[in-house]
């Protein structure tokens, strides 16, 4: 058994591999006070599902940015790695990873002969990133799911200008006082996001897979689909950090 | 005769170990910790570059002198802020100039012989007291580390990222280029202010391809020649397939935890184009 | 990186300039009519049919020299101000930034690398900039250089020095600019090219100091014109257009002093203002609300002071070497904030703006000096963050806000509260 722990700033992801470089299954929590235990309870949880042991581990390797907290782990990776390879595994035609965290977001160029070519990370503003857009839905009064799928509607949707999210937040009030619609405004937030990150990214290879949490927006993915034609989402865009972290251990064990 | 004055300087084209075989103390940012909770005040040090911002910060009263070096508009605010806040104090502006032409190179010496007639003046004649400075060889295959100013502390810390990985400085702090000029007459190593600092890294990249295996460059927040020169040298380091890793940081002795990630995950990929290269050559 | 191909028909910057110059002839002060109507053909017509001609340059780098061999000069700050007010900037920098032009880069220069890489400018056949004041000056010539193999020119200008040795140091790299110029234009300095550049500039010189003694008297008309337009007469020094548009200022400003009708009107009483660095370009209806809403009619601007002597017309380039040297920004800070006390006092101020636009190192950096002068001169300051070309991140109702309190400061000032300090910033 594999195991890949991916314990970021929002939530602990948890991926387990077979012999066969097969995903046996995943999970995914919040991080909460304490993320190692709660590494710890997410793999059990997995043995108990499938009748495992924990005797058959062959490696745990972590990543994100609690990685050397995993006391279980044998290695570490950085996410930039581990994503790399995650999305590779899934679609092995992919040239670009853009991956949309809670607190940072990154572009990773792959090489074609397996892991990273070149990266570039956005983890100093939070615009552009999931913390964006909490802000935001907060200040509309939404919860994230239905931000996600609000600005679906939008009929005409309303610039933000602001690369900064404290102003970003000033634009949105002034929006609603002058009446724009809520569906609207969310449109122009996510097209806000989406611009960013395609700067980020602007001269990266263009077979794009996005990740990460902010990946399930609706929104979002379709902002960035007109940026990046052919985008591609992976069935849980948030635990490729952690499926990529399991693969470097069954890759230290198989060569 | 007083000897032992002590010195501050920020910058490597001052002549470092020329003036401490003078007998002068001298002390750089990265060797002291000792900063002073306001100096400059808040509106004008944040728009300087962080560098100098950091060094408005310093106690200038423990001082006998200070060397800036006309590098930019910040040093030129700086040096005015300390020039009107300590008015008694030996400040010296060494000026560069923008290209090491004949006529560049000509004009440093003259900057040199100022320097030393006005610390005469100031301070008193001196014979020279100890041997000359040597240059540090490289270490062969390396990986280039290029940046403005860098704390020592900061150095090690990547260090230990790079275990495997000898790593090659051309930064502010190590270069040693006020000593070298003096010594030969010629610096072989040019920096982000100079008009010649990008056909140089170009220059250097093709000819040691062999030898650098990745560059990192490493910048000062609000040092706009390094702002003008980072996106040229990833273009460079793409045309000449090199991989390259350009980073942000503020000058002081801790390795932000954002920049260690970058520095782990460029490390990690290295690693791996090592063990690519090695299963083709087999 | 992919090679653009470059052509007016498909510059969105020339379309929008065109547009423009229908708008044109609406300005109020003739000067401003001739200026723009130099800076649209520049941008429409001899950029793109007389490429030849042209020489790149920054705001600091003086012109005479150009004009004698009957170059071009094109100014990157003039080049950014059009596309800010063009609403062009925005578009353009994000370009830059793709490139990978950091956020914090002067946006001045991201404005034009971003019009150069898209090819709404076309690429700089010659640069030349001096290293004063702008540090962007050194750093567009590297990437001139190397992105588009410009032969480049760099001024090197030291600091805190205008004795003989530096004037010579300075004239020397002047000589040899004469050279490259022209090595690389091929043209020939004639003596009395050189001669004649330098009496327009002396005659322009005399006038915009005519207008500057004007400028004490009554406010004549709203400052932020200045700000916007009238700073490009200095682009003009040594050129026949510049010594009439330079004149034309004087005579009209000359007008208006005779005929109060003519002045400009404000809601409240007026407050008379020292404006320090530019004004964000994009943000005229801020700007009007200042002078007009609030009263605070900008009477002199930094930028148009006339820092330096006449010119030597038997020794033009040591002239042109003390011109350089003598920019108050290069001396220390002492002899400034006397040059910022006189100018307060001879101009009457009630207060002053100092407009901190973000990546300018040279002139926020010394904001203290300014907020030492208010506190002790007792007067209101006002320090303004923003950025002149880039309107994002831009609140035009924080920015209001803050004129407000200025304005408020002022007027308690002006009811004899002692013992307070007006010095709002952050």
């Amino acid at each position: 058994m594999y195991w890949g722990i991916d314990s970021g700033s929002t939530s602990i992801n948890v991926v387990l591999l077979n012999d066969e470089k097969e995903v046996v299954d995943y999970r995914i929590a919040e991080s909460g006070c304490r993320p190692v235990d709660t590494a710890e309870q997410l793999m059990k949880d997995i043995c108990k599902e499938n009748c495992l042991s924990m005797k058959d581990t062959h490696t745990i390797i972590s990543t994100g940015y609690g990685r050397r907290n995993i006391r279980s782990a044998q290695n570490s990776f950085t996410e930039v790695t581990c994503h790399a390879y995650g999305v590779q595994y899934l679609y092995p035609e992919a040239e670009t990873v853009i991956d949309i965290g809670g607190q940072d977001c990154k572009a990773i160029s792959l090489s074609r002969d397996g892991g990273v070519d070149d990266f570039i990370m956005n983890d100093k503003c939070a615009a552009g990133t999931g913390r964006f857009l909490e802000v935001m839905a907060r200040v509309l009064q939404m919860d994230i799911e239905t931000f996600s799928r609000c600005g679906l509607q939008a009929t005409s949707p309303y610039p933000i200008s602001s690369t900064c999210t404290v102003f970003a937040e000033s634009e949105v009030i002034s929006g609603i006082a002058k009446g724009i619609t809520p569906e609207n405004l969310v449109a122009g937030l996510q097209q806000a996001v989406a611009d960013r990150v395609a700067s980020m990214a602007a001269g990266f290879p263009g077979n794009v897979v996005l990740t990460g949490g902010v990946a399930k927006s609706d929104g979002i993915r379709q902002c960035l689909e007109k940026k990046f034609p052919g985008l591609q989402v992976p069935f849980e865009p948030q635990i490729t950090g952690a499926l990529g972290a399991a693969l470097m251990g069954w890759i230290a064990d198989h060569g | 005769m007083v000897i032992n004055e002590k010195l501050l300087y920020f910058c490597s084209y001052v002549p470092v170990e020329y003036l401490k075989a003078r007998g002068f103390v001298m002390v750089g940012p990265g060797d002291t910790d000792a900063l002073l909770d306001a100096g400059m005040p808040y509106s004008s040090s944040r728009a300087v570059c962080r560098y100098m911002q950091h060094c408005a910060r310093m106690d200038f009263s423990r001082y006998d002198g200070v060397i800036f070096t006309h590098c930019c508009s910040s040093a030129e605010r700086v040096f005015d802020f300390i020039q009107f806040r300590y008015p008694g104090l030996f400040l010296h502006m060494l000026e560069l100039p923008g290209r090491m032409d004949d006529m560049g190179r000509k004009q440093l010496a003259g900057e040199y012989r100022r320097l030393f007639r006005e610390l005469e003046r100031r301070f008193g004649k001196r014979e020279k007291m100890s041997s000359r400075f040597r240059k540090t060889k490289g270490t062969g295959r390396e990986v280039w580390l290029l940046g403005n100013s860098l704390h020592p502390r900061w150095k090690n810390a990547v260090q230990t990222i790079f275990l495997d990985e000898p790593l090659g400085f051309s930064d502010c702090s190590s270069s040693r280029r006020g000593d070298r000029f003096l010594d030969s007459d010629d610096i072989d190593e040019s920096c982000p202010r100079m008009l010649d600092f990008l056909p140089w890294f170009s220059k250097r990249l093709e000819e040691k391809r062999d030898d650098i295996r990745a560059v990192i460059g490493v910048f000062i927040p609000k040092c706009d020649f390094s702002l003008f020169t980072m996106p040229q040298i990833r273009r460079i380091c793409h045309e000449q397939n090199c991989p390259v890793l350009l980073l942000e940081e503020e000058f002081g002795p801790s390795l932000s935890e954002q920049n260690r990630i970058r520095l782990e995950a460029f490390r990690e990929m290295l690693e791996r184009k090592r063990r690519t290269t090695k299963k083709t050559n087999k | 990186m992919e090679e653009n191909h470059y052509s007016a028909e498909e510059s969105r910057l020339v379309h929008r300039m065109l547009l423009a110059e229908k708008t044109a002839k609406d300005l109020e002060l003739e000067a401003a009519r001739i200026l723009v109507d130099w800076q649209i053909r520049l941008y429409t017509k001899t950029l793109w049919d007389s490429p030849e001609q042209v020489v790149w340059t920054n705001m600091v780098m003086p012109t005479e020299l150009f004009y004698a061999y009957g170059l071009v000069p094109v100014h990157t700050e003039m080049t950014a101000g059009w596309m800010s007010s063009l609403r062009l900037s925005e578009e353009y920098i994000r370009i830059a930034q793709e490139r990978g032009f950091h956020v914090g880069l002067c946006s001045y220069h991201k404005a034009v690398i971003g019009a150069m890489e898209c090819g709404d400018i076309p690429p700089p056949r010659l640069a030349v900039f001096s290293s004063h004041i702008c540090d962007g000056g050194n750093g567009l010539l590297q990437y001139f250089r190397q992105r588009f193999q410009t032969p480049v020119y760099l001024l090197d200008v030291p600091y805190q020095q205008q004795g003989e040795s530096a004037v010579r140091f300075v004239e020397g790299q002047l000589r040899n600019l004469t050279k490259f110029l022209e090595n690389h234009t091929g043209k020939t300095l004639y003596s009395k090219a050189l001669a004649n550049a330098v009496r327009y500039s002396n005659h322009s010189r005399c006038w915009q100091r005519a207008v500057n003694e004007l400028r004490k008297g009554p406010v004549l008309f709203y400052g932020n014109q200045a700000l916007r337009n009238l700073f490009g007469l200095f682009f003009l020094s040594g050129s026949s257009k510049g010594e009439r548009a330079a004149e034309a200022y004087y005579r009209q400003l000359k007008e208006r002093s005779s005929q109060p009708s003519a002045r400009p009107v404000t809601d409240r009483p007026p407050r008379r203002i020292l404006w320090v660095h530019f004004a964000p370009l994009y943000a005229g209806e801020v700007m009007r609300y200042f002078e007009k809403a609030l009263g605070c009619l900008i009477t002199f601007d930094i930028i148009g002071h006339v820092y330096w002597p006449e010119l030597d017309e038997d020794a033009p380039l040591m002239g042109l070497a003390q011109k350089v040297l003598s920019h108050f920004y290069l001396t220390d800070s002492r002899q400034r904030m006397d040059l910022y006390r006189r100018i307060i006092e001879e101009y009457r101020i009630d207060g002053v703006v100092l407009f901190m636009h973000q990546g300018c190192r040279a002139i926020p950096g010394a904001s203290w000096e300014l907020r030492l002068i208010a506190e002790q001169g007792k007067i209101s300051f006002l320090e303004l963050p923003g950025d002149c070309i880039d309107p994002r991140g831009f609140s035009s109702e924080q920015v209001k806000l803050r004129m407000e309190a200025f304005r408020e400061s002022m007027d308690l000032h002006a009811k004899g509260r002692k013992g307070e300090s007006y010095v709002l910033g952050d």
